[in-house]
């Protein structure tokens, strides 16, 4: 997965300033013929869960979610993936990641430990829905 | 006469990579199952195994989400717009650590478990990695918690200050006649440990309160709610919607009961149903009104059961429908329930945001109080011995009377007593008493303002009697 320099700031900006609780947001940009994700920028998202689970875990509702689409349709992008935040908590996808994930998505983790950036890694659910299967992540430097 | 289905992208490279399909229009469970034809690949990511919709799934007819419509059942007309739009989730727990690993003696325990796809070993780590707490250990919280500890939930908490007393054996099953006088939790504690020695067992000797709801509930995964009054029932939905706890409810009263999941984040709160509780007094208590053995049994196997569906993630459970159980004429009858935008507590704008006084709220307290002069127990047998002319009316039901009735008493129910009081000499010294003391004021009331002079009420009731007088009279 491909991400612009400026995108990857955004979203380190927008999680390091939600935690202890849970960020997320979408990624907008274009899947290329050859399945390869390329992300331009990024919408946050208002995590939608509730307040006594925010730490742990993350909500973006189908209204919010037409929104970004027609927001994105308007750049001349599309939502190509998720971002979210682990809260002290490795950049692993978890059981509820994997239980709610899209296919073709890619899945933009980063690991806040304490408020600071751990790990940063993206990742995309297998055909079968088995697994996740990591992305290398490339920063496109502007 | 085609409607048009909007493709979200992650689904594009499933449906030939195109952005929307043209389809016959029909049902929406029909648009979908012609585009799964057309698309087999779709199928996986849409459905779950057992053909329904994934739950991030969200099918939108125009501008309006089928779950405010008829789900499934939405009918599509020519020209209509549908879309699948997700809802997307996900949290923090790591795959490797989150779920307990199950040992050989519990593999061969669930094993009638671990064969069935839903549930299997991933399903049963589940349900052991799982807190459930059961507000009450009576009637409904007897059945669940059994069957939630034989199901293999690892952990089970338990709130209820209450000690067994005999009158709870005709259907409270978790407790038995061995454990009568002891605390409720004590006894619950015991059977479950023998039912299943691999759960453990926390349990809150205390009346849940405002004060310490939140502090009790906030480590659960679900709540079973087993109350028996209105207070408590409303202070368990508040706490669930500000916790964001699902509510496996259920109540009962005589041949009637009533099961759903209140859980706000995907669906209505009780007080999307019942904004305000029944003015006190009005719906009897099952102490007062009586409650079918067995009822409780179906109602708390119930709510056990779709606590385990929302452990497992599997099925579709009660969420936004209100089960009505009618055991004398045998009769389910399912409602809607919707999620109403004005709640108080989870509406759009919410005007409960702490938990409040439930008492003032449900107006227990602010009931009349009777008052008038009594009459001990020994102090009637006295009278009555040396009074001949005394007449004792007994104000309670004619089923009470059949259970036990104090010799030498004439049965008028308060609710006859209004159309009766001609039957009655005015002249003469007359006692009124019912089982506890509460009703035989309120007729004391009636004769007063009738104009009778000379009344008393029975203090403590037949019961009183029965400890004071007359043993041989049972107590009910």
């Amino acid at each position: 997965m491909w991400i612009d320099r400026g995108a990857l700031d955004d979203v380190r900006q927008h999680l390091t300033g939600s935690y202890p609780k849970e960020g997320c947001g979408l990624l907008l940009g274009e899947v290329r013929e050859s399945g390869e994700l390329f992300v331009q920028c990024r919408l946050p998202v208002e995590n939608r869960t509730v307040e006594a689970s925010a730490h742990h875990r993350y909500l973006i509702t189908p209204d919010d979610f037409r929104r970004a689409e027609r927001h994105a349709k308007d750049l001349g992008h599309e939502v190509i993936g998720v971002y979210h935040s682990h809260p002290d908590a490795q950049a692993l996808p978890s059981v509820h990641d994997k239980e709610n994930a899209w296919p073709w998505f890619g899945y933009l983790i980063l690991s806040v430990v304490g408020g600071g950036i751990e790990e940063e890694r993206a990742w995309r659910l297998a055909e079968d829905r088995g697994d996740f299967i990591e992305l290398k992540l490339k920063v496109k430097e502007r | 006469m085609s409607v048009t289905i909007h493709i979200p992208t992650p689904l594009r490279p499933y449906a030939g990579n195109s952005d929307s399909v043209e389809l016959l229009e029909g049902t929406v469970d029909e648009v979908l199952e012609r585009l799964t034809n057309m698309h087999p690949k779709l199928r996986h990511h849409l459905f779950q195994e057992d053909g329904s919709l994934r739950s991030f799934v969200n099918i939108y007819v125009n501008d309006r989400d089928t779950r405010d419509l008829e789900r499934g059942a939405t009918a599509t007309r020519d020209g209509d717009d549908i879309s699948i739009v997700p809802s997307i989730a996900g949290g923090s727990q790591a795959l490797s650590t989150e779920l307990p690993e199950l040992s050989h003696e519990e593999v061969l325990r669930y094993s009638r478990h671990l064969i069935l796809p839903e549930v299997g070993p991933t399903g049963q780590r589940r349900l052991k990695a799982a807190k459930v707490v059961l507000i009450g250990a009576g009637g409904l919280g007897s059945p669940a918690a059994l069957y939630l500890a034989a199901a293999g939930v690892g952990t089970i908490g338990m709130v209820d200050f209450d000690v067994v007393e005999e009158s709870n054996l005709q259907r409270q099953i978790i407790h038995g006649t061995a454990t009568l006088g002891t605390p409720k939790l004590e006894s619950a504690e015991t059977r479950i440990k023998d039912v299943n020695p691999h759960t453990h067992v926390e349990t809150f000797n205390v009346q849940l309160t405002s004060e310490n709801a939140l502090e009790i509930l906030k480590d659960y995964d679900v709540v079973l709610d087993g109350t028996d009054n209105f207070p408590t029932r409303y202070l368990v939905n508040d706490a669930c919607v500000l916790l964001g706890k699902p509510n496996a409810y259920g109540s009962i009263f005589r041949f009637e009961g009533q099961a759903s999941v209140f859980y706000a984040q995907e669906g209505p709160c009780y007080r999307c149903l019942f904004r305000e509780p029944p003015p006190p007094g009005l719906v009897p208590s099952c102490a007062e009104g009586g409650v079918l053995g067995v009822l409780p049994g179906i109602i708390g196997s119930i709510q056990a059961l779709e606590t385990m569906k929302l452990i497992l993630g599997e099925g579709e459970t009660l969420i936004g429908r209100l089960v009505l159980f009618d055991a004398l004429q045998f009769k389910f009858r399912e409602l809607k329930v919707k999620k109403d935008p004005d709640c108080p507590i989870c509406g759009n704008s919410p005007s409960i945001k702490e938990l409040i006084d439930y008492e003032a709220f449900c107006g227990v307290g602010s009931e009349p109080v009777y008052e008038g002069p009594e009459i001990t127990a020994l102090e009637l047998a006295a009278d009555m011995r040396t009074n001949a002319d005394l007449i004792v009316v007994d104000v309670r039901e004619r089923l009470e009377w059949d259970i036990c009735h104090i010799e030498g008493a004439t049965l008028i129910p308060l609710g006859e007593l209004p159309e009766r009081l001609n039957e009655l000499d005015g002249h003469k010294e007359i006692v009124t008493h019912c089982h506890t003391g509460v009703r035989s004021m309120q007729a004391l009331e009636i004769l007063k303002a009738a104009g009778f002079t000379k009344v008393r009420s029975l203090k403590g009731g037949i019961a009183g009697w029965s400890t004071d007088v007359d043993p041989t009279v049972p107590q009910y």
